[in-house]
Parts: C-alpha cells; sequence; structure tokens
C-alpha cells in the first residue's frame, strides 16, 4: 500500500471512512512510521483548525478564542462550556420568519409605483371609455335631430320652411297633441321654428296633422324613434305612418325573440352551474369514502428527531468523553437530539443521539447525555434500559421491543 | 408557512446564523441572511432541506460579497464586533483582537475551502458538503485538508507577526 495523503487521513480522523478502508489504514500505519507521524499532524491541524472556527462566536459570549487556539491540550470541560454556551444563545425559539422578505428593500417605493401605474392606467382606460361613450351619445343625439330635421325637409320641404308666426302658431297649442309625445316633440319643433325664423317662407305652410294613436306595443328601445316619427310636423301621412308602425312592430318581435333567447341561455347556464355542483359534490364523497394518502416518506432524521448531525468530536465535546457505542453495530449517524424527547434527560440541554438501524430498517437510539454537578439522575418509568455509566446517563429505546433492547444493554461500550 | 417549514426554521435557523456569523462576520446581516435564506425557502420548499438551506445561504453571502465589493462593505469582514462587554475592556478588547486574526486567516482561503471548514463545523458530512458545494464526495477530504492547514498556518503566521510588533 502506498503512502496516504492527506485527504485520507482527515476522511479517517472525521469519520468517514468505511470499516474496510479503516482496516487496511490500520495496518499500514502500524508498519508505516512516516504515515504516522503524518497522522499526528494532521490531528493536530484538525484540532486546532475546529477550534479556531468554533472560537468565532457571537458577541458577547465568553469564549476565548485565542487561547483556545494555543491550548492543543485544552481541558475538555471549558471547551465543552464554551460551545454549550454558543449553542444555548441560539436556545430559545428562533425569532419570527418575516414573510414575505424582501430581498430588495431599497426597491420597495418602486413596487408601490409600479402598483400606481396599474391604478393611473385602468383609471385612463375608464376615463377614455367615457369621453368615448360621450362623444358617441352625442353623435346619436346630432344625427337623430338631423335625422328628425332633414327627414321633413326631404319629405315635404313645405313643412319645414316656416314662418316665425306659423312656427309661433304651432307652439302655441291650438292643436291639440298626445301628452306622451310632448317632451319628445319639443325640441325638434324648436329647432325647426328657429331655422324656419332665419329663412325665407316663401309659401304658407299647411295646417298640422291631426292627432293619431300611439302605436300599440313598441319595445323600449324603439319608444324614442317612434316617439320621434310621430313628432315630425308631417306625421299626417298614412302610408308613412303604417309602415314606420310595421317596422316597430317587427322590431319589437325581434326584441321579444332575442330576450327569449337571452333567458333561454340563462336558463342553460343554471342548469350547467347545477351539474357542475352536483360534480363537486359527488367528487368530494368520493375523496371522503377514498383511503387517506399515504403519509411522505420521512428521512432518518426526522425518524430519529435529530436536529443537528454532529461527528465523534462534537460528540466527544458534548459528552466530556468519547460516545458510548453498541458494541457489533455500526451507527447510521448520530446528532444532538432536544433532552424532551429522550425520557429520563434533562429536557433543558440536547441529548447525544447514537442511531442504529436492524436488519428490518428499524432504528434504535442511544441516547446520551453527561450529569451536570447536583443533578440527580431520574428513572424514565419506561421498560426500556436506562443506566447511568460514570458521569454518562444512557437511554436505549427505539422502534425495536422492549426485549430485543434489553439484549442490547450488555453490549453498550 | 406551513408546519414543516416551521420545523425546518425551528430546526436550522441557529445552526445557519452561527455560520453565516463566521462566514461575514456580521450578526445583523447573518440574522436578515437566514430569514432571507427561509423565505426563498417558503417560495420553493426544498426536497433536502438541510444541505439547500446552507447553499442558498451561501450563495446569498457570495452574492452579497460582489455587491458589497462595490459599496466598499469588505472591511465588514474583518470587522471585530465588541459591542457587549462582559469580562472588562481588556479582556473584551483582546478577544476582539483574536477574533479579528481568526477571521483574517479565514479571509485567506479560497470560497470552497471556508465554506466546506464551516459547515464542517456545523457538523455536516462529507456526503452533506459535497452536495451542498457540487463537489464529488471524493474531493471532500482533499479541500477539508488543504482549508484546516491554510487557516492553522495563516493563523499562526499572525500570531508570530503580533509577537515580533509586541
Amino acid at each position: 500500500m502506498s503512502h496516504l495523503d492527506e485527504g485520507t487521513l482527515h476522511a479517517l480522523l472525521d469519520g468517514e471512512l468505511e470499516v474496510t478502508e479503516v482496516k487496511e489504514i490500520q495496518a499500514h500505519l502500524g508498519s508505516c512510521t512516516s504515515c504516522g507521524s503524518r497522522l499526528r499532524e494532521v490531528k493536530e491541524f484538525l484540532g486546532e483548525s475546529d477550534r479556531l472556527v468554533a472560537a468565532v462566536q457571537f458577541p458577547g459570549s465568553h469564549s476565548h478564542p485565542g487561547a483556545a487556539a494555543q491550548a492543543t491540550a485544552a481541558p475538555p470541560a471549558p471547551r465543552r462550556r464554551e460551545i454549550n454556551r454558543e449553542l444555548s444563545s441560539y436556545d430559545g425559539p428562533p425569532p419570527p420568519l418575516l414573510l414575505p422578505d424582501n430581498p430588495d428593500a431599497g426597491q420597495f417605493h418602486w413596487r408601490w409605483l409600479g402598483g400606481l401605474r396599474w391604478v393611473a392606467l385602468v383609471a385612463l382606460a375608464v376615463g377614455a371609455g367615457y369621453i368615448a361613450n360621450e362623444f358617441r351619445r352625442g353623435d346619436d343625439t346630432q344625427s337623430a335631430l338631423e335625422t328628425r330635421e332633414l327627414a321633413p325637409i326631404a319629405s315635404a320641404p313645405q313643412d319645414a320652411v316656416v314662418s316665425p308666426e306659423e312656427a309661433a302658431q304651432a307652439d302655441g297649442g291650438d292643436t291639440p297633441r298626445p301628452e306622451s309625445a310632448a317632451p319628445a316633440r319639443e325640441q325638434p319643433r324648436q329647432s325647426a321654428g328657429t331655422r324656419g325664423a332665419v329663412r325665407p317662407a316663401p309659401e304658407p305652410a299647411p295646417p298640422p296633422a291631426a292627432p293619431r294613436e300611439e302605436p300599440q306595443g313598441p319595445a323600449d328601445g324603439l319608444e324614442e324613434i317612434v316617439e320621434s316619427n310621430e313628432a315630425e310636423p308631417d306625421a299626417g301621412d298614412d302610408a308613412s305612418a303604417v309602415d314606420r308602425r310595421r317596422a316597430a312592430a317587427a322590431t319589437a318581435a325581434l326584441d321579444r325573440d332575442r330576450r327569449r333567447s337571452q333567458a333561454a341561455a340563462a336558463t342553460a347556464a343554471l342548469d350547467s352551474l347545477e351539474r357542475l355542483r352536483e360534480a363537486q359534490e359527488r367528487a368530494a364523497a368520493a375523496a371522503r369514502s377514498a383511503p387517506p394518502a399515504a403519509p411522505a416518506p420521512r428521512t432518518l432524521e426526522q425518524r430519529a428527531q435529530i436536529y443537528l448531525r454532529i461527528g465523534l468530536d462534537e460528540a466527544a465535546r458534548q459528552l466530556g468523553r468519547p460516545v458510548h457505542v453498541i458494541e457489533g453495530l455500526s451507527p447510521l449517524f448520530m446528532g444532538l437530539a432536544q433532552g424532551r424527547y429522550s425520557p429520563g434527560a434533562d429536557d433543558t440541554r440536547p441529548v447525544v443521539r447514537v442511531v442504529y438501524q436492524d436488519s428490518r430498517g428499524r432504528l434504535i437510539l442511544l441516547d446520551q447525555q453527561r450529569i451536570r454537578p447536583g443533578q440527580t439522575a431520574s428513572a424514565p418509568g419506561t421498560a426500556e434500559p436506562h443506566w447511568t455509566l460514570g458521569e454518562i446517563t444512557l437511554h436505549l429505546h427505539g422502534e425495536v421491543n422492549a426485549g430485543a433492547l434489553g439484549s442490547l444493554r450488555p453490549r453498550v461500550r | 408557512m406551513t408546519a414543516d417549514l416551521a420545523q425546518l426554521f425551528e430546526q436550522y435557523y441557529a445552526p445557519l446564523v452561527r455560520m453565516l456569523y463566521r462566514r461575514t462576520g456580521d450578526r445583523d446581516r447573518a440574522e436578515e441572511l437566514a430569514q432571507e435564506t427561509f423565505a426563498r425557502a417558503v417560495a420553493a420548499p426544498p426536497d433536502n432541506p438541510r444541505p439547500w438551506l446552507f447553499a442558498v445561504a451561501l450563495n446569498l453571502v457570495r452574492e452579497e460579497g460582489r455587491q458589497a465589493s462595490t459599496r466598499g462593505r469588505k472591511l465588514e469582514l474583518l470587522r471585530a464586533e465588541t459591542d457587549r462587554p462582559t469580562d472588562g475592556p481588556e479582556a473584551d478588547f483582546q478577544r476582539g483582537e483574536d477574533t479579528a486574526r481568526i477571521r483574517a486567516a479565514l479571509a485567506t482561503l479560497g470560497e470552497r475551502d471556508r465554506e466546506a471548514l464551516l459547515l464542517k463545523a456545523e457538523g455536516f458530512n462529507y456526503e452533506e458538503i459535497a452536495t451542498t458545494l457540487g463537489l464529488a464526495r471524493g474531493a471532500v477530504g482533499t479541500t477539508l485538508a488543504r482549508a484546516r492547514r491554510r487557516l492553522v498556518e495563516a493563523y499562526r503566521a499572525q500570531e508570530r507577526g503580533k509577537h515580533v510588533a509586541s
């Protein structure tokens, strides 16, 4: 076997090599003094660098990084206290997570301006629509006025060209008019009168048309047109009046058809909504009757309730001595678990938990916690093995039964 | 925030802040970056949260470092925080000096080496370090070996310089 490279030695000390690799390396180290001395050097670098990194603590803590760095053979207890202090500085509940967090706090007002921009766009669109509608209505009114004025001129020019006296006579009310048509007639008559006032009257106008009956049953949208037709000064023409009534009746019939089709569409929509609601109810009933979905697979850390994985060195620092293991079993990993999840442990401090897995995939957990001076070990009151070795309380539990755990206890070293 | 995310927050907030503080030397910034990391986890919940959270946090630090270089905030890295004195002014001064030397030694490392070292200090195994930093697992041992050696040598060099100066 060739000489060991530095990366392999670090992996060895970090506990990252397989058992077979470790055996090979141990065999080589037993016969190679050069690699043995390099291993000692690597161990020194590793220990010192770990201490240096750990010495960068939150402000206000009591550690002394220089002392920690200089003392290669520093006593374990003060070092452990430093780490405990460091960890305990965040033992309390973490601060609330501020959501949604803002990676660019300086751009906050830009987002506000972006929102205002949208509001301004909407307001502009509404305003433009309103103005366009006003223009269109104005055009409609103008065209209606022109239609009302030009039609009599085209059909009977003698009606439009009236003298002011005739206009005044027409407005005077000598001629009876239907009450419902009076307001609509007022404007065109005034307009015609104004035009007549500025134009010469070549010949006298005939007397106003006699009152006639209202067309029956015009649609709402047609009332204005019908009224305007009625308001024409020459509405006495029987033929055109009959044509207008027929047109109005035909349009009203079309309007009724349109309303019927709208009502049918609305009824169909109601039916489809009803069908949709029934489908949703059927789906909900099926979901209720279906078996619950299988939960998402949990990770080994979650199953073992470990919140932080640690290595052998950190475990030894936590306990003040090398970690206890079960002889003959290979640990999956080790880490820190909250004390309240370990029966009989001090629930204010974490426990070191070594995690094993049996051939059926069940987890076996070996919890270890150092007893503080003055602390009395308490029995958990369970059938699981719980005992004390020196300053360490141990608790063996997991997903196997207490009998199997009891058989493992003598193998804990 | 879902229950899973709340659990993640409770479980990983403290290690994240600790690692970020060691990386940036600025506690407030470390807490902000940790918050930002979890906010991103809310937006895109990760499958493998631990390497994901630390990778995102380290990316944020790198991104901030690039922005800070244009804002002249580089000195933050070497700034020794000595607010909240506890052991008297002399001890605080000594501690601040030592911490500044360690940070300066950390700053001499390459980006990857420094991050691997900080993740190892948080209990990451080689597999997780490889996943977080996008390295091959076989390269982690070499990376850590180089990082540890350079850190110790840089710190010792500063110690020697301090003794010569005094």
